[in-house]
């Protein structure tokens, strides 16, 4: 149980999928200038990652590893993780309208999310169980959830303030990015 | 329909193509990358142990290890991975020991400690403490200042691994201790020491009738709550079972350990001291048991003249690649010295003892 | 537009990295390096030709509908094959890029030119495309793995350029440092197109 607790706030704050793995920044710097969208988002991919990770765990030791196929690893995770996201597309789509229309071409997106896959190739890697590797993916997720929000956050109230040019758009996000990173060092000690 | 169909078929068919051309780089590419780790492996194996001329991979106990061997073929050391319950999770780390029982190597495979803490485990000058040492060693390093909770479960975990990967996979090195025979012991009462988690538990053993009557726990520095706890228990449990290993009081393995080595070494004492009057002995034919590596090893000593003559060796179940060589050498040096404390054959010392106690055993019943 | 412009538009007008931003995740996770922006930029840049040559050979033959899932199988095919190639020739530098090798498959940059280029083009024009979005991916990859490496260790490609009395900043090492450069070298970048009128 402690070794999920420990799993769980690692991905969040110590290790976070975002700010310290560099994973899923695409989506990061795209979708974070309004906090309800980013909130969507998290909420999407968090459902994603978690089933992704479920899955591809059971496929990597069901049917890769006694088939001794692990070089087709890539090729499976990405295309399950694609089957995924189509089905978690229609279920939104069906749920809540709203969101579907509010997260537009995102939505898809998370196929591309290196998040997505690298969640499901961290869980191998780290040798997890099944618990482990999808309180990981979750917990991973969430993770990505609180920067984005918190970025989409201060995006918001930046929109009020004057920038110079140059760092108009991306590059103020990245520099954004980089003091958040910062902050996020100071969880190092937590555990 | 047709439609799903043909797009069906073209998918399966990019699959097919995908799927063969990866075969392919597959079975080219690992070739090269098995050839490239078994190379890397051969070097690291040289550099841990100087005398290696060949090495394999074997399977005990749910864990695996590289055994080097020599040119005749002896062990030369071992090469395993083991691993302990650390601050964030599982610390695991391989082992490279000698044929002496010596760490040579410690590195850290993978671990979840705090950065910058716990995580300092992998710089080279803590875990430079460790080499060198054997399972009798303590492992009561520095601390890494900040961690201590990391810190005990590298010195607990690499001790307690060096012994199960010994156990395991060693035969001839692990020390444990090759049984005694307390029914042929002398009366008195003899002192001994040994180790728990730190040394210097002393033990006063009373010998009466080739029985342990008593045992003293005169000495000892472990954590006084675990150290109690054994002391409670262990000597009670070895006058019970007439055993000098028994089991551990719970949740104080290395002080009931340590106890127990103490005992031990009371008896090895015992055991040194008076020796055995062959030339008084009446001809016959002597049977006799003894324990080496495993118990059961049968003997049958001649006796003529006052002289051991023959020695048969009709039972054991020992390695038989140690049991034989110890076979091959210690009744002949038994014969030749006319002793039953000879030399053990080199790299097969319990089951050379084993045949010792079983000779001896025959003589003195 | 001619060939060679479909060539040259990749470095510095459509540059991946600066312009367009795609393929952000290994810009700033394998830059800490410039050995490995330039190894990780080089393989982008194969499996990119690799999969706009076959995408474009195939575009008319490929129905609209599993476009998508076809085209994830050819790139993932492609990855895997520069997977297992780094591996077994060049082992230093596959374990240190590590996860982020496979992870080439879902690099916005190869879906995009696919979606956006190959599925239209012809094969000459998509080679030339491939080809340009990749070394222009590699050139901003090196650049910026050269100067996070410089700052952060005072070396450049291993070798020691800064001198032995040089106090690094090691911030740019570290996740930060990556958001940093990549953030101030944009606004850098931004400010002289400006200037320049290139936009």
């Amino acid at each position: 149980m402690a070794n999920l607790v420990a799993i769980f706030f690692g991905a969040v704050f110590i290790n976070n999928f975002v700010l310290t793995r560099f994973l899923g920044i695409c989506p990061f710097l795209g979708v974070s200038k309004k906090v309800d969208t980013a909130v969507g988002m998290g909420m999407a991919v968090t459902f994603v990652m978690g089933l992704a990770s479920l899955v591809t765990w059971l496929l990597e030791y069901y049917l890769l590893v006694p088939f001794e196929l692990q070089y087709l690893r890539t090729i499976v995770f990405i295309l399950v993780i694609a089957a995924l996201v189509q089905f978690v597309e229609l279920v939104i789509r069906k749920i809540s309208p709203v969101l579907y229309q509010a997260l537009g071409i995102f939505l898809p997106l998370i196929t591309t999310n290196c998040a997505v896959l690298g969640v499901a190739l961290l869980n191998i890697q780290l040798e997890y169980n099944l618990l482990e590797a999808v309180v990981f993916g979750v917990a991973a997720a969430i993770g990505f959830t609180l920067a984005l929000v918190i970025m989409a956050g201060i995006r918001e109230r930046l929109e009020l303030v004057y920038i110079p040019k140059p760092f108009r758009g991306v590059s103020l996000a990245l520099i954004l990015a980089g003091i958040l990173s910062i902050a996020f060092m100071g969880f190092q000690g937590m555990m | 329909m047709k439609e799903v169909l043909r797009v069906g078929l073209i998918l399966m068919l990019i699959c097919a193509v995908a799927a063969g051309a990866l075969a392919y780089t597959n079975q080219v590419t690992s070739e090269i990358i098995e050839k490239r780790l078994y190379e890397e492996k051969v070097a690291l194996m040289r550099e841990l142990f100087p005398t290696v001329e060949s090495f394999e991979d074997k399977e005990a106990d749910g864990r695996t290890a590289t055994i080097a061997y020599d040119a005749e073929g002896n062990l030369v050391g071992i090469l395993a991975e083991g691993k302990t319950s650390g601050y964030g999770g599982d610390i695991r780390f391989n082992l490279g020991i000698d044929k002496e029982g010596k760490l040579v190597s410690l590195t850290i495979v993978s671990h979840s400690e705090t950065a910058g803490l716990g995580a300092r485990i992998t710089e080279e000058s803590y875990r430079k403490q460790f080499i060198g040492k054997t399972i009798s060693d303590s492992f009561d390093v520095d601390n890494i200042s900040g961690a201590t909770i990391s810190s005990l479960a590298m010195e607990n975990g690499v001790k307690r691994e060096m012994e199960a990967i010994l156990t395991a996979f060693g035969g001839e090195l692990a020390e444990v201790p090759p049984a005694i025979d307390i029914s042929s012991l002398p009366d008195g009462v003899y002192e001994g020491e040994g180790e728990g988690l730190k040394p210097g538990i002393k033990a006063k053993v009373t010998v009466a009738g080739g029985r342990i009557t008593d045992i003293e726990v005169t000495n000892g520095d472990d954590t006084p709550e675990y150290f109690n706890k054994a002391k409670a228990e262990v000597p009670r449990r070895i006058v019970e079972e007439q055993s000098v290993q028994v089991d551990a009081a719970s949740g104080a393995t290395f002080s009931s350990q340590g106890i127990m080595n103490a005992v031990q070494n009371a008896l090895q004492n015992a055991q040194a001291s008076p020796g055995l009057d062959i030339s008084a002995l009446p001809d016959g034919v002597y049977e006799g048991e003894g324990e080496g590596l495993k118990p059961g090893i049968k003997v049958k000593v001649t006796v003529a003249g006052g002289r051991i003559t023959d020695i048969e060796v009709t039972n054991g179940d020992d390695t038989p690649e140690y049991f034989n060589k110890a076979k091959a050498e210690v009744p002949k040096r038994i014969i030749e010295e006319q002793s039953v404390q000879v030399d053990a054959a080199s790299g097969a010392s319990f089951s050379s003892q084993g045949i010792m106690q079983a000779v001896r055993n025959a003589l003195t019943r | 537009m001619s060939i060679m412009k479909e060539f040259t538009k990749g470095f510095v007008r459509e540059n991946p990295t600066f312009r367009i931003v795609l393929g952000t995740c290994p810009t700033l996770a394998v830059t800490t390096l410039a050995a490995n922006g330039l190894g990780m930029g080089l393989s982008t840049t194969a499996v990119l030709v690799a999969s706009n040559l076959f995408i474009s050979l195939l575009r008319k033959a490929i129905p609209d509908k599993i476009r998508i899932p076809a085209y994830i199988i050819i790139i993932a095919t492609f990855v895997t094959i520069v997977d297992m190639v780094l591996n077994a020739f060049t082992p230093d530098l596959h374990s240190r890029l590590g996860i982020f090798i496979p992870l080439i498959v879902v690099n916005c940059i190869i879906l995009g030119r696919a979606e956006a280029f190959a599925n239209k083009n012809g094969v000459v024009a998509s080679l030339a495309d491939g080809l340009g979005m990749g070394l222009g991916f590699t050139l901003s990859l090196t650049i910026l793995g050269s100067l996070r490496e410089l700052l952060s260790a005072g070396t450049l490609f291993g070798k020691n350029v800064m001198g032995a009395g040089y106090e690094p900043f090691m911030v740019f090492g570290m996740p930060t440092g990556g958001f940093l450069a990549y953030g101030l070298v944009m606004a850098l970048l931004n400010y002289v197109f400006k200037k320049l009128k290139l936009e």
